[in-house]
C-alpha cells in the first residue's frame, strides 16, 4: 500500500519534472527591447476622437483626410444610393457637401491634401480623365483646377498631390513611355499646367522633394532629390535591406533567408539607425516618419489570418519608444498629420483619430 | 526527504544542467571551455539519480526507513531552486544593470611593451576592453586615424548619457565586471539600456572618471550606429 | 556586515536544519500518510501550472542580476561538486578502512603531518572528509592525524586546487598559497590537538551501515553528498548573489580598502557562506574588490570552519569537540592565511 503511494509520487513527480523539463522559457530578445505603452499614457494631451462610421442621413463615410481630430473630409453616398458624395464631416456632424457625381459612373475622389485652407484633390470618373479640384476650407464653392493632368501616377501616399508655395504638384509619367517623369504644377488660382521633366522614375515627396524608386524591381528608395537646390542624396544600404525614405528618414527593412528579420529606420546617410520593430511587424501606412517622427506600424495578432484585424503601433522615434494604438485594427491610415484606423465590421464601424500634431 | 524525492531532485538538476550546456543557454553564465564539464556532470547526475530510483523502486522502498536515525539530508530541497532558475527563468546575461552597479574594468598592462597595430580593415572590429586599454594607456597611439567598429550593449552613463558597455569574465558571471566607453559627437545613440548595438567611430581624447570606482573611462566619436541582435557569446 | 543581516537570520538556523547534527523533531517515518516524493510531487505540478507567470516574475532589474549571478555560481561550481563526490564515495566504498590504519606512520606526532599530506591524494569535499574522519578514528588511527586530515583534505586536493586554479587564471600562486596555508593549518592543528586535546572530548555516534552490493553503497553515498552538499551550495550561491547585489560596491569598496577590516570580514563570510571547497574558489574570486590576501583567507577558513561543517563536527565529532575546536581551527586559519599572503601575494 505504502509502496505503491511511494510508486505513485514518484510517478506524477517525474511526469511534472519532464513537464518543466520540456518547458522554454520565453526568449525576450525576440520582443522589442520595451513593450508597447498605451496611447493614454503615452500623449495625455493629445487630440483623439472616435466617429461613427454612418454619417446622419445614414451611409457610411469613408475619410480621406482630416483636419483634425474631429474634422473630416471623405465620401459617402447619398442616402438614396444614387450619387457619391465629397463632404467635410464638421465636429458636431453637420456635413458640407463640396461634390457629387452619379455613381453609375464609377467615380473616384482620391488624393486629398491640405495646405493651410487650401484643399486639393483628384477625380476621375468613366470617360473622363483625371482632374485635379480645390476648396476652401473655410467655405465656398469647389473649383476645378485642371483637366491636363498628364498620365499621373499615384502610389498611394500622402505625398501624390502635394500643395506648396500656392501650386499643386504631382508626378506624371512622360507619354512616350521613356525613363523620364514629368513634375507638373498649377497654380490654386488656376492657369496653365507647367511640367519640368526628370530623367528616372521619380515619386513626389514632401516637397521640394522627390524620390526614386530604383533597383531591379524598382521597390525601395536609392535616391533622392531636393529640386529646390538641385542637390541629390544617396540613399546608403547594405546587402539585404529595403530602404524606403522620405527626406529626413528612411525605413529599412532587413531581409534574412527566411524573410524579414527586422525593421529600422535610418537618416538617408545610413546615420542615426536604430530598430523600430522585430521579424513580424509591417508598415501600416506607405509613407514613411509622418511629420519625421512618427513610425506606424501593424503587428498582426493571433486573428489576424481570419478578421484581417492587425495590432496598430506607432514607434516615436524622437523617443525612442513604441506606443500601442490599438488590438484590433482594421485599416490604418495618416495624412495631413492626423493618424486614423478604424474598428468594427461593415455594421458597427467606427472611426478612431489621433492628431499626431498635438502630441 | 526520502530516496525517490531525492532522485527526482537530482534528476531534475542533472537534466537542467545538461539542457542548459547541450544549448546556447550556458554561455550567459559561464565561459565555453566548461561546457564538456557540465554535460559529464550532468550525466553522472542523471545516472545517480535513475540507478536510485532503480535500486528503491526494486527493493519496495521501506527497507531502511525503521531506523530512526538514518535521516537524510533536509537541506537538499534547496536543489529545487537552481533547478526552477535554470529551466522557468533561464535569467539573462548581466545586462545594464550590472554595469551601472560596478566601476568599469581597466587593468593596467603587465609590462609596458607597445600595443601591436591595429588589424586592417575600415571600419575594423575592436573589443572594447581592447579599445579601452589601448585608449587609456597607450594614449590612443595605435587607434588614431582609424575608424574603429564596437559591440557591446547600451548602458546609461552617470550624466544619463548613454555609454557603451561590456561584461568581463574571467570565470562566470559571479565575477563580471563591465567594462565601458563613453559615447562622443552629433550622433546620438538612442537606443534603450540593453539593447546591443554596433557602433562606428573613431577615437577622441576625451576621458571620464567612472564615479563607483575612480577608473578611467575612454570615449568614442560615434559617427554611426546600428541595432543588433544579442551575440551567442556575451561576455568579453 | 549589516547588509548580510538578511542572511546570517537564515543561515543561523542551519544547524537544526543539519539532520547529521541534532536529532531534530522529525515525525517518525513509518506510518507516515503524507511523504516527501508526494510533497515533491504536488510542488512540481504546482510548478507545472504556474511556470508561465512564474517566469515572467522576475523583471525587476535586480532580481534578473541576482538570479543570474546565483545561477551562474551553481553552474560553475556543479562540475567540481559532481566529480568531488563521485571521487570520494569511490574512496569511502571501495578503497578498505583498515588501509588508511596501515598507511599512517606508527608516531602520532609524524603521523599528523602524512595524514596532512594524504589529503592532496584524497579528493573531497568537506561534507565527504568529515565522515571519513570519523571513521578512520573508528579505525583506530589517532585522532590528532585524523583531524589533520580532516582539516587538509577538503582544501588541497587536486579538484580543489584545479577549482581554484580556474578560478584565478591570473594568479597561479593563489594555488601554491592556498595549498601550503591550509597545510600549514591541518598540520598545526593535529599538534595541537596532540598537546592540548583530550580524547573524551571526542564522543562519536553509531554510524549507520549502508548494506547490499557495493555499487548500491556508492550510489547512495553518491546520492547523500549530492544532496547534502548542494544543499548548502545553494545556500551559499543565494548569499554570494545577495551580497552581489545588494551591497554597493562602493561600500564593499570601503571595507575592502581596510586591509586589517577586509580579511575579518571575509573571514567571518567563509564561515557564514559554508561552501563547498569545490565551488568556493569562484565565489571568492567574484569578490574581486578585495584584496587577494583576504581571498586566501577566504579559501583558507572555509573549507575547515564553517557552519555546516560545525554542524556536521558536532554530529560526528560531539558538542563538547566542535566548541572548542572550531574557534582555534577559525583563529589559525586566519593568522596562517593572512601570512602566507603576506609572504606569497
Amino acid at each position: 500500500m505504502r509502496a505503491a503511494r511511494g510508486i505513485a509520487g514518484t510517478a506524477v513527480a517525474l511526469a511534472a519534472g519532464a513537464a518543466l523539463l520540456a518547458f522554454t522559457p520565453d526568449d525576450e530578445q525576440a520582443a522589442p527591447p520595451t513593450g508597447p505603452v498605451p496611447l493614454a499614457t503615452a500623449w495625455p494631451g493629445a487630440q483623439r476622437a472616435d466617429i461613427a462610421g454612418n454619417l446622419g442621413d445614414g451611409p457610411i463615410f469613408a475619410p480621406g483626410v482630416f483636419l483634425d481630430a474631429r474634422t473630416g473630409v471623405g465620401t459617402a453616398p447619398t442616402p438614396d444610393g444614387t450619387a457619391v458624395r465629397l463632404l467635410v464631416r464638421n465636429a458636431d456632424g453637420s456635413i458640407r457637401e463640396l461634390r457629387r457625381r452619379p455613381l453609375g459612373s464609377n467615380p473616384e475622389f482620391g488624393n486629398l491634401t491640405v495646405d493651410g485652407e487650401d484643399l486639393a484633390w483628384t477625380e476621375s470618373a468613366d470617360g473622363v480623365p483625371v482632374e485635379i479640384w480645390t476648396a476652401r476650407t473655410t467655405g465656398g464653392p469647389a473649383r476645378r483646377l485642371t483637366t491636363d493632368t498628364g498620365n499621373a501616377l499615384f502610389f498611394g501616399s500622402q505625398w501624390d498631390l502635394v500643395i506648396a508655395d500656392g501650386e499643386v504638384h504631382w508626378a506624371a509619367a512622360a507619354p512616350e513611355g521613356e525613363k523620364v517623369t514629368e513634375i507638373r504644377s498649377v497654380a490654386l488660382a488656376g492657369g496653365a499646367v507647367r511640367s519640368r521633366e526628370e530623367p528616372g522614375i521619380w515619386a513626389l515627396s514632401a516637397w521640394p522633394w522627390l524620390a526614386e524608386n530604383g533597383g531591379e524591381d524598382r521597390s525601395g528608395t536609392t535616391r533622392l532629390r531636393n529640386l529646390a537646390a538641385n542637390r541629390d542624396t544617396r540613399v546608403r544600404t547594405t546587402g539585404a535591406e529595403l530602404a524606403t525614405c522620405g527626406p529626413l528618414w528612411c525605413r529599412v527593412q532587413v531581409m534574412t533567408g527566411d524573410g524579414q528579420a527586422r525593421i529600422d529606420v535610418m537618416h538617408p546617410d545610413g546615420s542615426a539607425r536604430q530598430r523600430i520593430a522585430g521579424g513580424s511587424a509591417s508598415a501600416a501606412i506607405a509613407d514613411v516618419a509622418v511629420l519625421d517622427r512618427f513610425e506606424i506600424l501593424s503587428e498582426p495578432g493571433p486573428d489576424s489570418d481570419l478578421n484581417g484585424n492587425a495590432g496598430l503601433l506607432v514607434y516615436d522615434i524622437a523617443a525612442a519608444r513604441t506606443v500601442g494604438i490599438g488590438a484590433a485594427v482594421n485599416g490604418a491610415f495618416s495624412r495631413n498629420g492626423v493618424l486614423w484606423w478604424a474598428t468594427g465590421d461593415q455594421d458597427t464601424l467606427v472611426w478612431h483619430t489621433v492628431d499626431l500634431r498635438t502630441v | 526527504m526520502n530516496r525517490q524525492a531525492q532522485a527526482v531532485i537530482m534528476l531534475l538538476f542533472g537534466g537542467a544542467v545538461l539542457k542548459a550546456s547541450l544549448s546556447d543557454l550556458y554561455l550567459r553564465y559561464v565561459k565555453e571551455a566548461l561546457q564538456p564539464f557540465l554535460i559529464g556532470a550532468g550525466i553522472l547526475l542523471v545516472a545517480a539519480a535513475v540507478l536510485t530510483l532503480w535500486y528503491d523502486l526494486r527493493g519496495g522502498g521501506d527497507q531502511h526507513d525503521g531506523h530512526g536515525h538514518h535521516h537524510e539530508p533536509r537541506v537538499g530541497w534547496l536543489l529545487l531552486l537552481p533547478v526552477l532558475g535554470l529551466l522557468l527563468v533561464a535569467p539573462p546575461a548581466l545586462g545594464s544593470y550590472a554595469a551601472g552597479q560596478s566601476g568599469t574594468v581597466l587593468t593596467a598592462p603587465g609590462s609596458d611593451s607597445d600595443y601591436p597595430a591595429l588589424p586592417a580593415g575600415d571600419p575594423v572590429d575592436v573589443g572594447l576592453l581592447d579599445y579601452a586599454s589601448r585608449a587609456v594607456f597607450d594614449g590612443g597611439r595605435s587607434l588614431t586615424g582609424r575608424t574603429v567598429r564596437l559591440t557591446g550593449f547600451v548602458t546609461p552613463g552617470p550624466d544619463g548619457e548613454p555609454m557603451l558597455a561590456r561584461m568581463v569574465v574571467s570565470c562566470c558571471a559571479a565575477d563580471g565586471r563591465p567594462i565601458k566607453v563613453g559615447l562622443d559627437g552629433d550622433t546620438r545613440v538612442t537606443a534603450a539600456p540593453d539593447t546591443w548595438v554596433q557602433v562606428v567611430g573613431a577615437w577622441t581624447s576625451r576621458v571620464a572618471k567612472d564615479p563607483v570606482n575612480q577608473a578611467e573611462v575612454p570615449y568614442l566619436q560615434v559617427t554611426g550606429w546600428q541595432e543588433i541582435t544579442a551575440p551567442k557569446q556575451q561576455y568579453e | 556586515m549589516t547588509a548580510t543581516d538578511g542572511m546570517t537570520d537564515r543561515l543561523g538556523t542551519r544547524p537544526e536544519a543539519d539532520p547529521e547534527s541534532t536529532a531534530a523533531p522529525q515525525p517518525p517515518p513509518r506510518g507516515r500518510r503524507f511523504g516527501s516524493v508526494e510533497l515533491l510531487a504536488v510542488l512540481l505540478v504546482l510548478l507545472v501550472v504556474v511556470r508561465d507567470p512564474l517566469a515572467a516574475l522576475i523583471s525587476d532589474p535586480r532580481l534578473q542580476t541576482w538570479t543570474t549571478v546565483f545561477v551562474s555560481v551553481l553552474v560553475q561550481a556543479v562540475p567540481f561538486l559532481v566529480f568531488g563526490v563521485v571521487l570520494s564515495a569511490v574512496i569511502a566504498v571501495f578503497v578498505p578502512r583498515s588501509f588508511w590504519a596501515r598507511a599512517l606512520p606508527k608516531h602520532p606526532a609524524l603521523a599528523v603531518p602524512a595524514a596532512g599530506l594524504a589529503g592532496v591524494v584524497l579528493p573531497g569535499c568537506e561534507c565527504g572528509s568529515v565522515p571519513i574522519a570519523g571513521s578512520l578514528i573508528r579505525r583506530g588511527v589517532t585522532p590528532a592525524a585524523a583531524l589533520a586530515f580532516l582539516l587538509a583534505a577538503p582544501a588541497i586536493n587536486p579538484i580543489v586546487l584545479t577549482a581554484t586554479a580556474v578560478a584565478f587564471p591570473g594568479n597561479p600562486e593563489m594555488v601554491v598559497a592556498r595549498a601550503g596555508a591550509s597545510l600549514v593549518v591541518a598540520v598545526a592543528m593535529g599538534w595541537l590537538w596532540l598537546r592540548l586535546g583530550k580524547t573524551e572530548w571526542i564522543k562519536m555516534p553509531p554510524r549507520p551501515h549502508e548494506d547490499g552490493s557495493r555499487l548500491k553503497a556508492f550510489v547512495a553515498a553518491c546520492r547523500h553528498d549530492v544532496m547534502h552538499a548542494g544543499g548548502f551550495l545553494v545556500l551559499g550561491a543565494a548569499a554570494a548573489a545577495t551580497i552581489n547585489v545588494v551591497v554597493p560596491e562602493a561600500w564593499l569598496q570601503r571595507v575592502a580598502d581596510n586591509p586589517v577590516l577586509s580579511i575579518i570580514a571575509l573571514a567571518v563570510l567563509a564561515v557564514l557562506l559554508s561552501i563547498c571547497s569545490e565551488a568556493d574558489a569562484f565565489v571568492a574570486a567574484s569578490l574581486s574588490q578585495f584584496s587577494l590576501t583576504s581571498r586566501l583567507v577566504f579559501l583558507v577558513v572555509g573549507p575547515m570552519v564553517d557552519l555546516k561543517l560545525i554542524a556536521m563536527q558536532t554530529g560526528v565529532f560531539g558538542r563538547r569537540f566542535a566548541i572548542r575546536f572550531a574557534p582555534a581551527t577559525f583563529a589559525a586559519a586566519v593568522l596562517v592565511g593572512a601570512g602566507v599572503g603576506a609572504v606569497l601575494l
